[in-house]
């Protein structure tokens, strides 16, 4: 029993202390995307003011933007101001129109989380459906098929797919439109395209994974005691060979936000993307900060959630479990 | 004349073309456990995975098998895995490797109704540990949370579970110690009516076995029946099978006292194993430490390599207070493997300890020194740009032979080094350890193999005898020491 409690406990602790880390990356990455702004060429008056397609400012328009900007303040006081609104979920105004930037990107922020999502789980599906299939007939012609698939797509760019699904998906056939403005159809073509990209170097992972561990002791004294090929792949060879795809999935999953951009651009989505990428041709850096930052919690948000999976895998990284 | 348990007829292996085995044929009868012996390569692995169906799809395989349902042909896969548990059982050489490291020990178990879609019997399974001698309560500890001799009885449960006439069993002793390895070894012959057991290891067979097969080269070179096992009636076949394990004891040891410990004690995890431990090896000398597993040899070995603090008492280096310095000890381990960088060719492996001050050596003096050191230890064959992989467990164990010449170290300290090794391959290891006593190193060497104790070794040392107390010493010096004033 006490085994038990001891067990539970070990997890919670291993959590805790990871969960700590986490909120330590995410300060980290705070401070170091609020570094971004000095390193912007210029008075942040200027940019803001270029921003606004301003060009010739009267003294009163400057002192009135300092006030409003809180701009004749220190540097650091800058940032700790910024930060405690952060914590609150105030990433300030935006430099362009002058509205909070934080309902600039919740407005958004639904239709680029639905594209994500759905690319997620659509690679998700695909990779494991796929190092399955080429697992279950290592050498043969499935095999073979999903390797030569795999190769191909990895050295695509998504955006030369992309590309070509709109040639032959939108203008061809006729599915989704070329300017969207939010259709469902071009929600699922963005969101394959996306996916299937992806999936492509996760599939050749879990493949790897999947073929060493059905070399391996467990799997052979499972067949002697006549387990079929499916169960000692889904069984003996699956859970252990998830672990290094998870990792690999974690920290995808943050760059697949901070990737989004460029595909909502082509297939004009109406997503955070977009937005950003207005606030970059300006350099509109409290946009650009805020979505650098949601970028970055994204991303660590993911590699805990993968932490936690592999502590609820393999026991043996269960910190009591150390010898 | 009773029928046999299982019948095996005209089994040949080949790989495009090149036998492995050839037309093996033998019957099990009931009651009886037939040894399978041989040398590593020798093709008793294969001819146990032949009749398991484990062999890689480019094996081409002939021949049939009776088990309880009649004939089966052993090509034909699918019809030999419905047998596979319930009329054939296996036990694997090394019990964590056999178990799915994720999984609890009970689904381990509970995999021999699961394979073939049937519901796991409880009654059976607490039957089973009844049996066996494990408790229940452990099943559902994960497999690394396990001693081995007690995985190794999990996998006997497994493969008995559901009744099979005959058990099949890899060298199932050779990852456990000696005292576990007879337990192990009873709880295997008491599962099943019949035993197949593959071994390299002939005083085990002759322990256990009915009957024995030597096979050589893929063909039955030899068959002895339990009368001819004893030492004296050994049939030729066999007889030379043993002698090709034999090894000379390294020369009478002399000179300096490279180690020496009193009252020395060793804990682990706050736990005193050894106590009141006094020791002192000198130059050419072998002392063997023997114990069963968790007694702490392993502890001591660390404690003398000077990567552990003792727990009590002092050890002198060359005659002083002082921890070890670079070059001075060297461990060899039983797998060989994971102490080289697999990365590197061999010969950066072997001439490693030339890097470091002060036998720093430049890197083509290096490599030269590496072909040397490989070819004095029987390894001139090898291409030195080799990486570990491509070697066999002997082979491995002689590279790291290899490179502890070359760091001439005052002191060995060797942990199992021949206990993954047929004994082609042990006498050749051990022939490369004596090489190290002669050229002048002390050797510290801890096995469970009593008969390698007692003819190599010039002294050995039981530790963890009762658990308390100095640990007494089991045999004389064969030579004296004579310390050098």
């Amino acid at each position: 029993m006490t085994g038990a409690v001891s067990r539970g406990r070990g997890i919670i602790r291993a959590l805790v202390l990871r969960l700590w880390q986490a909120v330590l990356a995410a300060a980290g990455a705070s401070l170091l995307v609020w570094l971004m702004l000095p390193l912007a060429p210029g008075d942040p008056v200027d940019m803001i003011l270029s921003a606004r397609r301003i060009e010739e400012p009267t003294a009163e328009q400057i002192a009135a933007l300092r006030d409003r900007f809180g701009l004749d303040l220190p540097f650091w006081q800058r940032y700790l101001l910024w930060l405690g609104g952060v914590v609150q979920g105030d990433f300030g105004l935006s430099w362009r129109t002058g509205e909070p930037v934080w309902d600039g990107l919740v407005r958004r922020l639904p239709a680029s989380l639905q594209l994500v999502g759905l690319s997620f789980a659509i690679s998700v599906g695909w990779s494991l459906a796929l190092a399955l299939v080429a697992a279950r007939w290592t050498g043969r012609w499935p095999d073979r098929v999903v390797l030569a698939y795999t190769r191909i797509l990895a050295a695509t760019p998504s955006f030369v797919l992309a590309l070509l699904v709109l040639q032959f998906a939108v203008v061809g056939l006729g599915l989704g439109r070329v300017l969207s403005g939010g259709a469902g159809a071009t929600l699922v073509l963005a969101a394959a395209v996306l996916g299937i990209d992806r999936a492509a170097g996760w599939t050749q992972l879990l493949r790897a994974g999947l073929i060493e561990h059905l070399a391996r002791g467990p799997a052979d004294v499972a067949r002697a005691r006549g387990a079929g090929p499916g169960r000692v792949l889904t069984v003996y060879a699956l859970p252990p060979a998830l672990l290094p795809w998870l990792t690999a999935l974690g920290i995808s999953l943050g760059g697949l936000i901070g990737g989004a951009p460029v595909l909502e651009a082509i297939f004009t989505w109406p997503g955070v993307g977009q937005h950003v990428l207005t606030a970059l041709s300006v350099r509109d850096v409290p946009v650009i900060q805020a979505f650098v930052l949601i970028a970055v919690l994204a991303y660590v948000a993911a590699s805990l959630l993968v932490d936690a999976l592999a502590l609820l895998i393999d026991p043996r990284l269960r910190p009591e479990a150390r010898r | 004349m009773t029928e046999a348990l299982l019948s095996v007829a005209g089994l040949s292996v080949s790989y495009g073309g090149i036998p492995v085995l050839r037309d093996i044929a033998f019957d099990l009868a009931p009651g009886e456990t037939l040894a399978i012996l041989g040398l590593s390569g020798c093709g008793k692995s294969t001819l146990l995975r032949a009749l398991l169906g484990l062999l890689p799809p480019s094996a081409h395989v002939e021949g049939t098998a009776r088990t309880a349902s009649g004939p089966v042909r052993l090509a034909d896969r699918a019809a030999l895995r419905q047998r596979l548990g319930r009329e054939i059982g296996f036990v694997a050489q090394n019990p964590f490797d056999a178990c799915a490291p994720l999984r609890r020990v009970r689904a381990h178990v509970e995999e021999a109704w699961r394979a073939h879609g049937l519901p796991p019997d409880a009654a059976r399974i607490a039957g089973l540990c009844a049996q066996l001698g494990l408790d229940p309560a452990t099943l559902d500890r994960h497999p690394h949370e396990w001693s081995g001799g007690m995985l190794q009885r999990a996998n006997i449960a497994a493969a008995v579970a559901l009744a099979p006439p005959v058990v099949l069993a890899d060298e199932p002793t050779s990852a456990v110690d000696a005292e576990t390895a007879d337990a192990v070894m009873a709880c295997l012959r008491a599962g099943a009516p019949g035993t197949v057991v593959v071994s390299h290891d002939l005083p085990l067979v002759q322990r256990i076995a009915d009957r024995v097969l030597l096979i050589e080269d893929g063909r039955i070179a030899a068959v002895a029946a339990r009368a001819d096992l004893a030492a004296d009636r050994l049939p030729p076949a066999l007889r030379a099978f043993r002698q090709a394990g034999a090894v000379a004891r390294p020369a009478a040891p002399g000179g300096e006292v490279v180690l020496a410990a009193s009252g020395l004690a060793v804990a682990r995890g706050g736990l005193r194993l050894i106590e009141g431990l006094d020791l002192a090896l000198c130059r050419g000398e072998v002392i063997g430490i023997a114990g069963r597993s968790g007694t702490g040899k392993s502890t001591l070995l660390a404690v003398l390599a000077g990567a552990l603090p003792p727990a009590a008492g002092v050890i002198r280096r060359s005659g002083a207070l002082r921890p070890p310095q670079r070059g001075e000890v060297l461990s060899l381990f039983q797998d060989s493997l994971s102490s080289m960088n697999r990365r590197w060719p061999l010969s950066r492996i072997v001439a490693e300890p030339l890097t470091v001050a002060p036998r720093r050596v430049p890197g083509r003096a290096r490599r030269d020194a590496a072909v040397g050191a490989l070819a004095a230890f029987g390894l001139g064959h090898l291409d030195p740009g080799l990486r570990p992989e491509h070697l066999s467990f002997g082979q491995a164990q002689r590279v790291t032979l290899a490179r502890a010449s070359l760091a001439g170290p005052a002191l060995v300290l060797a942990d199992e080094p021949t206990s993954a090794l047929d004994p082609r391959q042990k006498a050749r290891a051990l022939d490369g350890l004596a090489r190290l006593a002669e050229a002048g190193a002390g050797i510290v060497l801890v096995s469970h193999d009593r008969a390698l104790l007692d003819t190599f070794c010039h002294r050995t040392l039981l530790v963890g005898w009762s658990g308390q107390g100095p640990a007494p010493e089991r045999s004389a010096p064969a030579a004296p020491c004579r310390p050098r004033a």
